[in-house]
């Protein structure tokens, strides 16, 4: 064993951290049993926070350490320090917390949250009246989550009084901010200096303040450098979405109203514009007289949940296309037909989403039910559907096919209070060397497409331009790195940048530094958000009836972007969504040899817009829309919520079983 | 218990835990960070690296059975020169792993290209894999970033480069 | 090395001898074949009180592969990988079978057939199928100076929810299989024992039959925590039964495992597992019946 030194820290020892999190729903603390008092380790909690015990997200707070009451399952009680890794979890593990539970009745409740957004035109009452059917069904996108795996580590020390941080994030300065806070100290004297990262799913956006915040502290108290891991997962909220649809005596839809609730989890934050995104995926794209929908945010007893490569829009998108292909199923129709026959452009959807012509969408519909043999598919497994055959062992698969389109969007809505920060800074230096000023992580791919975008602005030569990779003493805040900003918004700024800079180039003399703020390049339009693309999927699934394991057989998809794409790096990127969509709904590419190729994705231009834009959370709902439709085909039954469990499948086979 | 073994071509001598697996022996005592994620059950196929130029998954090697084992992580491995027949290859199909799971995959797919020399080198040919071996080994990691058509490619083309390699030393 | 988590001494003895004088001086240490399992548990490392460890790697007496006139004899240090390479002519099919779907190459060059067997808490596929072969293992047992060596049918070393029975100074060193070999025999999986085990389901299944009269009749259904089920009273029940099997028969071989399952396991099973063991059981009864016909 190594030797025991009687001192939590030297001055050349890093200090070891690890976070004791509740492993109630909720309820509160009654009392704390220490293991007997050892000098070697030190234990934070909400008293020592020496500012305020609280993280503040644009407007909304939560705390950093749970004082007496217990919020959710993983919630931050205590920090605790020791001189190495093992021996502070093995430590960690003789502390025991005492609580009383919150009655079950209790933590099932649900609060409302903020007032509904609510959007509607024309009169629905008149729409039901006159409707000849009723169509109704509840979609729910559950609650997921990222796995416990990935580590989050972060490095503090003081250095000239300077407190500095080494951490991974999307946001270096709501660490910054979050630590000043907490610390009680102010913003200049905080440094952060951002490390790389990936974070598909937003796994980095606040996890890193609360821990770097904590490590601060412990550092500030121990004068020591400290190092924390944390291994807690990211979570996707649970959206559950009521349509209820009218339809004529021909089946064309007159009127609809919808109905979303959002839950958040225990703290409910950036509602404001998770509201907005969530309202704009829930405007379908048939042509409707009256309409409503009304999204409402609330919280539960359930970990806080916010961004998840998305933030609602891919739930919401994925309720209005398998509401379409529900309809269409209901009217016996193929759903590329139906859609084509009722999909039009709508003045009122537009006003929150503009998306190219929808002419466009039609001619994606016709190419990818062509290139998939869409109608044969859909007819055949209509007619196996129909023909009531049991799930049986004996026949051992079950099919079908389902089809989801849409528009992609990114970024903030047009009003998001979430653009103030955001600052991009060029500077154009002697000898045509350029410095791009961002807090957003320079990561091969999207610098790249900065350079490109730089060099063809200013007419430069590749070598010469560079990305700030240092700190947040010499960045500008970029906001946080969501939604695809890195590719859209950020271009539109470089590019803004460059204009100026090309204006004064020859005329001021050098260094000349400009920078562009998000706001100068908002739309001056009510458009919350300007789709340059379209998407459709069709996807064609099984059912293993022995092992009751769902297999994904081939995928055809067609894109339209109104810029000029990179497309085989857009290509790859796609096929890892669309693999990663499919394994986090329960649905495994099976390989077989011989085979043919899972995935076939074509993207094609049809304008020569500069500016590129995001299809991703398009993508994930298109997936996600296309296997119910499948699903509801192969299982014979409405499949309105995904992911698709086991204990679904079972009980779809056992309904269907007793009909 | 002290150790001495190779870890990306640097003799260390470690003085760990006997029992300490080599994931956190990367992370903690050598601050070797190209390991992303610990899942704490040995499923998630992350933590790979070449072990006598075989992958394994370090978080299920312990440390007393590093005696004398020669590692390379993926930051030891991106020196060598067969790094490159896999930066081809990814480059040639379009098609590369995620961010996440880039070093892992990479590794194992190493370890599979590995078996080619081997089969070359040995009596029969019985030891090349074929596709649904590559694919299942891939799998191992369970990002699902890759399907099973791309997997096969790279290592096609990577295959191809590494035997022009073995021919061009003769 | 770590203040106050001790590093485990580590003996590695070098003959079966050693192994067993070592288990003698060391009883509450640990035997360590390739470790998969023991490090993928959750509270694995670190740990205050960690056991000494016996790694059994250096004894090549546990590593050999041996024919003998009956038997196919296995090392219990033997892995997965050496197995598959090493005895690929003479592996039964279902055996081949289920080392190949258990895990990956890399997994199951440290993989170990002792190892897979003795795990406490979930049972692997292998046990079943070992099982479903008739597979025999060598437990050496200490008993002070004297060492006791019995040959005991797999089945034996788990009760039905597929508990180990080995006492803790029982040590399996040999596996043996009898080259008489299954005319039809199927592996069925689903699930992952280790990730999901409540929903993980193993059927192996191994059948002889002889001008379609069934002579041998052999299946084990594995739930990894809960069910380790092979009824015996099908073996007697099936043999003699001509093939192919009707809908009836089959229906009824499916309804005397269902109602051993409930009565094994009278605390509720996920439906999913009963339900794929329903299907498991179906499905390898249809594919007897087409394989029957087939050879007609």
């Amino acid at each position: 064993m190594a030797e025991k030194s009687t001192k939590v820290a030297s001055e050349s020892q890093t200090i070891h951290g690890i976070i004791i999190r509740a492993n109630i729903d909720s309820g509160s603390i009654l009392g704390v049993t220490l293991p007997k008092p050892d000098k070697r380790f030190v234990l934070l909690e909400a008293k020592d926070v020496i500012g305020k015990n609280v993280v503040s997200v644009a407007g909304d707070e939560l705390p950093l350490f749970a004082s007496t009451d217990i919020t959710y399952k993983g919630q931050p009680i205590f920090a605790l320090f020791g001189p190495d890794a093992e021996a502070v979890e093995v430590k960690s593990r003789e502390i025991e917390i005492d609580f009383q539970l919150t009655p079950t009745s209790q933590t099932q409740v649900q609060e409302e949250n903020k007032e509904p957004l609510i959007c509607a035109w024309g009169n629905l009452d008149e729409a039901f009246k006159q409707g000849e059917t009723v169509i109704e069904r509840t979609y729910t996108d559950r609650q997921t989550w990222t796995r416990e795996d990935t580590i989050l580590q972060v490095t503090t020390w003081v250095e000239d009084d300077l407190l500095k941080i080494e951490i991974p994030t999307q946001w270096p300065f709501h660490v910054r901010d979050t630590v000043a806070q907490i610390c009680g100290r102010t913003q200049k004297s905080v440094v952060v200096y951002p490390q790389p990262h990936f974070s598909a799913k937003d796994e980095k956006l606040l996890l890193p303040s609360m821990l770097a915040a904590m490590a601060a502290l412990a550092t500030l108290k121990l004068q020591a450098r400290v190092q924390m891991i944390s291994r807690f997962p990211t979570y996707k909220s649970a959206i559950t979405i009521t349509r209820k649809t009218a339809l004529d005596a021909k089946g064309k839809p007159i009127g609809e109203k919808v109905k979303a609730q959002i839950n958040q989890g225990a703290y409910a934050l950036f509602t404001t514009e998770m509201l907005t995104q969530a309202l704009a995926g829930l405007f379908p794209l048939y042509q409707l007289s009256a309409f409503s929908a009304e999204v409402q945010a609330v919280t539960s007893h359930a970990p806080p949940s916010h961004f998840f490569g998305d933030l609602g829009y891919s739930s919401t998108l994925f309720s209005s296309e398998a509401h379409a292909s529900a309809i269409a199923r209901h009217l016996q129709m193929n759903p590329a037909n139906w859609r084509i026959k009722h999909y039009g452009e709508d003045t009122e959807q537009n006003s929150i989403v503009e998306t190219l012509p929808i002419t466009k969408l039609r001619d994606l519909i016709g190419d990818t039910c062509k290139k998939a043999d869409f109608a044969r598919h859909s007819a055949v497994y209509e007619l196996q559907r129909r023909a009531k055959h049991p799930l049986s062992a004996f026949l051992n698969y079950s099919r079908g096919i389902g089809l989801a389109c849409g528009a992609g969007i990114s970024g903030f809505s047009t009003d998001s209070a979430l653009h103030t920060a955001a600052k991009i800074e060029i500077t154009l230096e002697a000898n045509n060397r350029v410095i791009v000023n961002t807090s957003f992580y320079p990561t091969k791919k999207i610098t790249s497409l900065w350079r490109t975008i730089i060099i063809n602005e200013l007419s430069l030569e590749k070598e010469t331009v560079t990305f700030i990779d240092n700190d947040t003493m010499h960045m500008v805040d970029t906001g946080p790195e969501v939604l695809s900003l890195d590719v859209e918004r950020s271009v539109m700024m470089i590019t803004r940048c460059c204009e100026i800079i090309k204006r004064k180039r020859f005329k001021d003399p050098l260094p000349i530094t400009e920078s562009v703020s998000a706001k100068s390049i908002l739309s001056s339009s009510k458009i919350q958000f300007s789709s340059k693309n379209w998407g459709c999927l069709v996807l064609q699934l099984e059912i293993n009836t022995i092992k009751l394991e769902v297999e994904a057989r081939r995928i055809w998809g067609r894109f339209s972007f109104s810029n000029t794409p990179d497309t085989k790096k857009l290509q790859v990127k796609f096929k890892h969504i669309i693999n990663s969509s499919l394994h986090e709904n329960n649905i495994i590419p099976v390989f077989r040899k011989g085979s043919p190729p899972l995935m076939d994705i074509e993207i094609d231009t049809v304008g020569e817009q500069a500016y590129p834009s995001s299809a991703t959370s398009a993508l994930r709902a298109m997936v996600m829309a296309a296997c119910a439709s499948a699903l509801s085909q192969a299982l014979n039954c409405d499949v309105c919520t995904m992911p698709v469990s086991n204990d679904d499948i079972i009980s779809y086979i056992r309904r269907q079983n007793e009909n | 218990m002290k150790i001495e073994c190779t870890i990306d071509n640097k003799h260390i001598l470690l003085n760990v835990n006997s029992n300490k697996p080599l994931n956190l022996i990367l992370l903690e005592d050598l601050e070797i960070n190209q390991i992303y994620s610990r899942c704490r059950d040995g499923n998630c196929g992350n933590c790979v690296v070449l072990l006598n130029d075989e992958a394994v998954l370090s978080c299920l090697i312990p440390a007393f059975r590093l005696k004398g084992v020669r590692i390379l992580t993926f930051e030891g491995y991106q020196k060598s020169r067969f790094w490159h027949d896999l930066e081809r290859a990814y480059s040639d199909t379009g098609s590369h792993p995620c961010p996440h799971c880039y070093a892992s995959k990479t590794l194992i797919f190493e370890s599979l290209l590995q078996m080619i020399i081997k089969s070359e080198l040995g009596p029969s040919q019985d030891e090349e894999p074929d596709e649904e071996v590559i694919v299942q080994e891939i799998g191992l990691n369970t990002c699902a970033c890759l399907d099973a058509h791309e997997i096969i490619a790279i290592f096609n083309s990577a295959a191809t480069y590494r035997r022009r390699r073995r021919v061009r030393r003769y | 090395m770590y203040e106050g988590i001790r590093s485990p001494a580590v003996h590695m003895p070098k003959t079966l001898n050693d192994l067993i004088s070592a288990s003698s001086r060391f009883p509450n240490a640990t035997f360590w074949a390739g470790g998969t399992f023991i490090m993928s548990r959750n509270d694995y490392y670190p740990t205050r009180e960690s056991k000494d460890i016996i790694s059994l790697s250096g004894i090549p007496e546990l590593k050999r592969i041996n024919r003998t006139d009956k038997y196919l004899e296995m090392g219990s240090m033997v892995t997965f990988e050496q197995m598959l390479t090493v005895g690929k002519q003479v592996l039964p099919g279902l055996l081949q079978l289920t080392l190949e779907n258990t895990a990956t190459m890399i997994i199951r060059k440290q993989m170990t057939f002792g190892g897979a067997i003795c795990t406490p808490g979930v049972r692997l596929a292998l046990s079943g199928t070992l099982a479903a072969l008739q597979a025999e293992v060598e437990v050496k047992t200490s008993l002070g100076p004297k060492t006791e060596t019995q040959w005991i049918a797999i089945n034996r070393l788990y009760d039905k929810r597929g508990v180990l029975e080995l006492k803790k100074n029982d040590l399996v060193t040999r596996i043996r299989i009898g080259f008489e070999r299954e005319t039809f025999s199927s592996f069925i999986l689903a699930g992952n024992p280790m990730i999901n085990p409540n929903e993980t389901v193993m059927l192996s299944f191994a059948c002889s039959y002889n001008q379609s009269v069934i002579n041998r009749f052999r299946m084990c259904l594995t739930f990894p925590t809960s069910l380790f089920l092979i009824p015996h009273e099908l073996d007697l029940m099936m043999h003699g039964t001509m093939l192919p099997l009707t809908s009836q028969q089959i229906e009824r071989v499916v309804q005397s495992i269902m109602e051993e399952i409930y009565t094994i396991s009278p605390h509720e099973i996920p439906p999913i597992q009963t339900e794929r063991a329903k299907r498991f059981v179906e499905s390898s009864l249809h594919e007897l019946n087409a394989q029957s016909l087939s050879e007609r």
